[in-house]
Formats: C-alpha cells, structure tokens, sequence
C-alpha cells in the first residue's frame, strides 16, 4: 500500500508519467470504442423468428 | 495543451494498434477446410471477403441455401461428414431465414469470385409462402457488406440492381434503422465521383467489421488451421444403404415418414391437438421474382447454377391439405424459371413419399441428404468433365 502511495505521489510529482498517464486514458479510449464498433451487434437487425410450420 | 498533446499522441498510437488490428484479421480470414466451409454461422455470411477467400479455390462450390444447411451436420449423410477429404470444397451460405433475396445480393457481390464457377441454390418450396420472404427473416440476414459490394458490381445490370433496391426498401420498411443504412448505401454508390470519398470509407468501416467478427469468430470457435487428410472417393452407394439401414432403427415408427424421435417430440401431440393449419404456399408468390433475380444475378456474372428442388413432405402436407396439385404446381413454377434461365435442375420432387427420406415436416434427412448431396456434386464433376 505504501509503495501504491508512494507511485501516486511520484506519478503526480513527475511530468513525464503525468503525459503517459493523460495518453493511456485517451488510448483506451479510442480502442473500447474501436472495439465496441468491430464486435457490436447490429442494432438494425431485427429478431427473426423461425417458425417450421 | 498538455491535454492535447497526449490526445494526439494517444490517437497516432490507436491508429497504429487499429492497423494491427486490420493486417491480423486480413490475414487471418480462414482458408479453406471443411469444417469452414460447411460451417453454419452469420458471421462468416455477410462477410464478402471471408466467402471470397474460401470461393477462391479450383474445387469450390458455392452452396445457398436455408435450413436444411444445418440438418443432419455431424452425421455420416451431412455435407461435412460425406465431402471431408473429396475432390469438391462445398461453401454453404445461409441458415433459417436465408432465401433468393439475400442469395442474389450475396451472389452479386461474390460476382467476381464466383464468374466462371459452379454454384448451387437449394430451393425449398416452404420458401414460397403468400408474400414472399418474411421482412424480419430478410432483416436479419441482410448484409451491409454483401449489399454495398453488390451495387459496386459492374457486371449488373441497372435493372437487376433496381430490382433488388426496391425489394430491400419494401422489406425494410418497417425498420427505419436498417432502412436508413440501405437509403444511404445507395446515395453513396449512385453519389458519383464527388461521393467516391465518402463511399470508400463507409465501405471501409464495414468491411472491417466483418472482416474482424469472421476472424474472431474462426479463431474462437476453433475452425482455422485445419489440415487437408488424403483425399478418397465418396461411395454413394454405401452411404444409401447405411442410410436405409439407419432410418429402419430410427425412422420406421410413424407415418409421417420423419425421424421417430422427431415425430414423438415435436408432431404427436400437435396431430393429436390438431394444431397446425394450412399453410399458404402460392404460385405468384414475389419468391419467385426474387428466385428470377437470383437466376439474372448468376448469369450477368456467368455463374454456372444448379437449382435443387427440395421436395415436399408428401404425407404431412396431405394431412394439412395442401394437395397434391397444389404442390405440382409449385414445382412446375421452379422447374420453368430453371429452364428459362437454362441453369441445371435437380428435381427432388418425386420423393415425397421416399422411406427414410426426411427428418421432420421438410428437411432431408437420412436418404434424403444423401440424394441432395450426390446431386450437388454430380453437378461438380459433370463440369468438369
């Protein structure tokens, strides 16, 4: 807990770490939403039902 | 400005990993092998380059079709059990839901693969019903990459192309969302030049989608990679007397000449109940115009085709009475469309009362998937030849 603590303090402390941070949100941003587009189910696909008779 | 900074560098980053992305699932779209290729699954359908890829070998068949893709598969008389290790490679497209419609788009974007080859479409006459396809069975098999590379194909004509935009409107109606998505399908593709930009890059989009849910799809469910075992010849007539020798264990107990354990699970209580009423199968169904677009499809791309009649269940429908006039008279609708377009015809419809024929109300089964199967591919080897 004290290293965690420690980690923050230096995170915030330190430029460099600060801009990597900023960069690693914005990028898993970009990809959940890159991936949400390719893996989503289409919303205009209606439900077929398949009826044999 | 920090902020904008990172927002950049974090997008340059996403851009590189998206191509990564892009380059793994173009490459990784699955070669062909049976299990693929016999493979029942949506995402393998709409996705244009994934069939292309498995259409592009010399002993490639396209197979369309609908339900009965997904009968009897992993028993000795189905597809991927009877052309694993032949000379033919069969690629079925469609599943419940899948008719003419669906199959001329897919087949008009597959144009260029497809030009000079051999395809076959089984028909069932379950598909001509009062008005044709079901809007919700067309909406969930339509394919945005299949349709927007079928406008793109220049080998169609501009009145087969109509057809088929206004059938996607009228089926698409009732859903403003995938309405909206073909209404700006079409605009892109007809925009012209100064639209080219933008029809690339919808195009692009996706085409990603697809390509991507194929491979993830592949890769999941296990189906990449699978290695070719020496090739053997098929016998035919060994398979029609195991067939005959099953069906006398599992299908000699009703007379409705289906699987017993089908019958008792699913037609018993329904005949009992007097359940199921008359269907409504007709001659001037709007199937039949679509069936005649898929023919135009195929011959505008030099598609060579065999149509394969399914037949119906002759002691089921003569309990719903729909007689046997009735069903002639579908048969005879198919047969002449066939013979107008001069495709082959591999007509089925004298089996309805065929022991051992059928699984349950309309799919083969048994001798019957043997029949349809040989048919198929004595059409293979007769161009060949």
């Amino acid at each position: 807990m004290n290293r965690f603590i420690v980690f923050i303090k230096n995170w915030k402390n330190s430029e460099r770490l600060a801009f990597a941070g900023r960069v690693l949100v914005f990028y898993l941003i970009f990809m959940a939403l890159w991936i949400y587009f390719l893996i989503s189910k289409d919303s205009s696909a209606p439900v077929f039902i398949y009826e044999q008779f | 400005m920090k902020n904008i900074k990172a927002f950049l560098t974090a997008f340059v980053l996403f851009l590189l990993t998206a191509a990564g992305i892009h380059a793994a699932a173009a490459k990784g779209l699955p070669r062909y092998n049976i299990r693929i290729g016999t493979w029942i699954e949506p995402s393998k359908f709409v996705c244009t380059n994934g069939l292309a890829q498995l259409l592009g070998g010399e002993n490639a068949v396209a197979v369309f079709g609908s339900s009965e893709l997904r009968h009897g598969q992993n028993t000795e008389f189905g597809g991927n059990s009877i052309f694993r290790d032949s000379d033919m490679d069969p690629v079925y497209i469609g599943q419940a839901g899948y008719q003419s419609l669906t199959h001329a788009i897919t087949a008009g974007a597959l144009g260029e693969t497809l030009s000079g080859k051999k395809a076959v479409i089984i028909v069932s006459p379950q598909w001509f019903k009062d008005g044709g396809v079901k809007k919700s069975a067309f909406g969930s098999s339509f394919s945005e990459d299949a349709f927007l590379t079928f406008l793109k194909n220049d080998k169609l004509s501009g009145e087969t192309k109509q057809y088929v935009i206004e059938r996607a409107r009228e089926l698409a109606a009732d859903n403003s969302a995938l309405l909206e998505k073909i209404e700006t399908d079409i605009e892109l593709c007809e925009g012209g030049i100064h639209k080219e930009g933008m029809s690339r890059l919808r195009e692009f989009l996706v085409k990603e989608r697809t390509d991507t849910g194929l491979f993830l799809k592949a890769w999941a469910g296990g189906k990449l990679n699978q290695e070719k075992g020496q090739q053997r010849e098929i016998d035919w007539d060994a398979l029609y007397v195991e067939a005959v020798e099953s069906g006398k264990k599992i299908a000699d107990n009703n007379a409705y000449g289906m699987l017993d354990a089908v019958y008792e699970n699913q037609y018993r209580d329904l005949i009992e109940g007097d359940g199921v009423k008359k269907p409504a199968y007709r001659v001037d169904s709007k199937e039949f115009e679509d069936l005649e677009c898929f023919l135009k499809v195929c011959t505008e791309n030099k598609i060579n085709v065999l149509l394969v009649m399914l037949p119906f269940n002759g002691y089921w429908y003569d309990y719903l009475e729909l007689d046997k006039t009735e069903r002639e008279a579908l048969y005879d609708r198919t047969k002449e469309l066939a013979k107008a377009f001069g495709v082959s015809y591999a007509d089925l419809s004298p089996n309805e009362y065929e022991p051992y024929y059928f699984e349950d109300n309309s799919h083969p089964a048994l001798k019957g998937l043997v029949d349809m199967n040989e048919q198929i591919y004595r059409f293979y080897k007769e161009l060949e030849e």
